[in-house]
């Protein structure tokens, strides 16, 4: 018994160690005069900028449009269930580049709705609704998901004792069922901001690579790669380092909901 | 007479269905029967949760039913404890309790919610988290919580189930009070003949998709139509011939 136990310890180390040391070589591989040479230029800073205000959307209409999707199918049983969830999967599974053709197909001005956009006046292609659009697409999976297990998790009397309590059922929702299942929320949340911000792509087919416009920190770093090896190691550690910073904001926002 | 509980329904949930023929004048309601035969089934849709009624469901002779959609919960003046108590675990003991306080305003629903902690001997609970309760303070607890807007209707699923000997007898004397409290209907679920003994009222049975009243526990134990019932007041039995 204690064999597969320690073969099993070596190989988890092993994974752990896979997964580590490319991001300590990254790290390892500047200075902090490159970070902060690379930090100052306007590129990085209008990359960073919109990186932020697009994810920042990005994950708002995540969670307002996925949070009651996901109490919905928590709420269901059955083939319903089982049919949304899998709809949901679909965007995880597919490759970005394929996401990328494929929102160009529907949204593009040759594509499926584009001459009723075109009619519309509304064109977003290449915009920053596209950057948007497509870090939707790539996070929502991924909150919708976390959510309906922390939904799941909700029993239906503790909604049934907040009705008899005196609330109507959208007071037992917003007062019971959402804080109790926050942290699961949350996390659903980070991880969906995060995929948003690393997002790469399927912006980049559908949105390009226009500086200022849709050149989000990833697109930056492509176009750095280019240029300057340095600059696109400096520009990879500092997004590195937003990412983590989301990561940690969202598991202590998480954390206090717990310990209340 | 008015009866106090008269159903006349089949109860749906998801595929389970449950035949239900009550006219009880007196209570407290005591539901017995196995596992899974569909006494918190009943309980709910009593509470007004997502159960189907098609039929008639009147509490002293109000019909509840009689809409579309079913008088809401927060309008039926129920007080639900369901099994496990379903304590808020996202809210303090004070704040489970405050929740249901009939208040005007968040300081005073606190107040009242202490004043109701203490009157019960929990006050040093109050800003406990639900999560470092033991299971006899849960449900002490969750019966206050229950119990915090007086309610007409007192529905109880195995209220005891969760706790210990020691805190039982304490708890089920509680609970006598607090189904015989004046103007008050309570229905309970239990599977102990002790609980039945110390409540008193009128017996229902929950057995095969059905559920109808047996009468007071001395016609039930003349009377005994089921195995079930047989062998559940079988100690009570014992204890009389002895």
């Amino acid at each position: 018994m204690s064999t597969p136990g320690r073969t099993g310890t070596v190989a988890g180390l092993f994974l752990l160690a896979v997964l580590v040391l490319p991001v300590a070589g990254l790290v390892g591989s500047t200075s902090p005069g490159d970070l902060w040479a690379a930090a100052g230029t306007a590129s990085f800073r209008e990359a960073l900028t919109l990186s932020i205000r697009t994810s920042a959307a990005a994950m708002a209409v995540i969670a307002l449009l996925g949070t009651p999707l996901a109490w919905l199918l928590s709420r269901r049983q059955g083939p319903v269930r089982r049919l949304g969830l899998t709809l949901v999967e679909v965007p995880v599974v597919l490759p970005p580049a394929v996401l990328g053709i494929a929102l160009l197909q529907t949204f593009g001005r040759a594509g499926t709705l584009g001459p009723a956009m075109g009619a519309l006046g509304v064109g977003i292609p290449f915009t920053e609704g596209a950057v948007v659009l497509a870090q939707v697409l790539v996070g929502a999976p991924l909150h919708v998901l976390a959510a309906t297990a922390a939904f799941d998790a909700v029993d239906d009397d503790l909604l049934l004792v907040a009705r008899t309590l005196g609330a109507s059922r959208l007071r037992a929702w917003w007062t019971v069922a959402l804080p109790a299942a926050a942290p699961g929320l949350a996390s659903g949340a980070a991880m969906a901001w995060a995929r948003a911000l690393g997002e790469f792509g399927a912006t980049l087919m559908f949105a390009g690579n226009l500086p200022g416009t849709t050149q989000t920190l990833p697109l930056a770093i492509y176009s750095a790669m280019e240029r300057d090896m340095a600059e696109a190691r400096a520009v990879s550690v500092l997004l590195l380092g937003v990412a983590v910073a989301v990561l940690l904001g969202a598991r202590a926002l998480g954390g206090v909901s717990r310990a209340r | 007479m008015r009866a106090d509980l008269d159903i006349d329904a089949r109860l749906r949930a998801g595929r389970f269905e449950l035949d239900v023929r009550l006219s009880i004048s007196q209570g407290p309601v005591l539901l017995v029967g196995p596992n899974g035969s569909g006494k918190s089934t009943l309980l709910r849709a009593l509470a007004g949760g997502p159960v189907t009624v098609e039929g008639h469901v009147r509490v002293r002779g109000r019909n509840w039913t009689g809409t579309s959609p079913p008088l809401s919960p927060e309008a039926r003046k129920v007080g639900y404890l369901p099994q496990g108590g379903a304590l808020f675990p996202h809210l303090d003991v004070l704040g489970n309790v405050a929740y249901g306080s009939p208040g005007a305003d968040r300081a005073t629903r606190r107040a009242q919610a202490r004043a109701a902690l203490e009157a019960e001997g929990l006050a040093h609970l109050a800003n406990r988290s639900t999560r470092r309760l033991s299971g006899g303070e849960r449900q002490r607890i969750a019966l206050v919580r229950a119990l915090v807007r007086a309610p007409a209707l007192l529905l109880l699923d195995e209220p005891l189930a969760a706790l210990d000997v020691s805190a039982r007898r304490a708890t089920r004397t509680r609970i006598a009070a607090a189904l015989l409290a004046d103007g008050r209907l309570g229905v309970a679920a239990t599977h102990d003949p002790r609980d039945l003994r110390a409540w008193g009222g009128t017996l229902v049975l929950v057995e095969d998709g059905r559920a109808q009243a047996i009468g007071t526990l001395e016609d039930a134990l003349s009377a005994s139509p089921s195995d079930f019932l047989n062998e559940l007041l079988s100690p009570l039995r014992e204890g009389a011939t002895r």
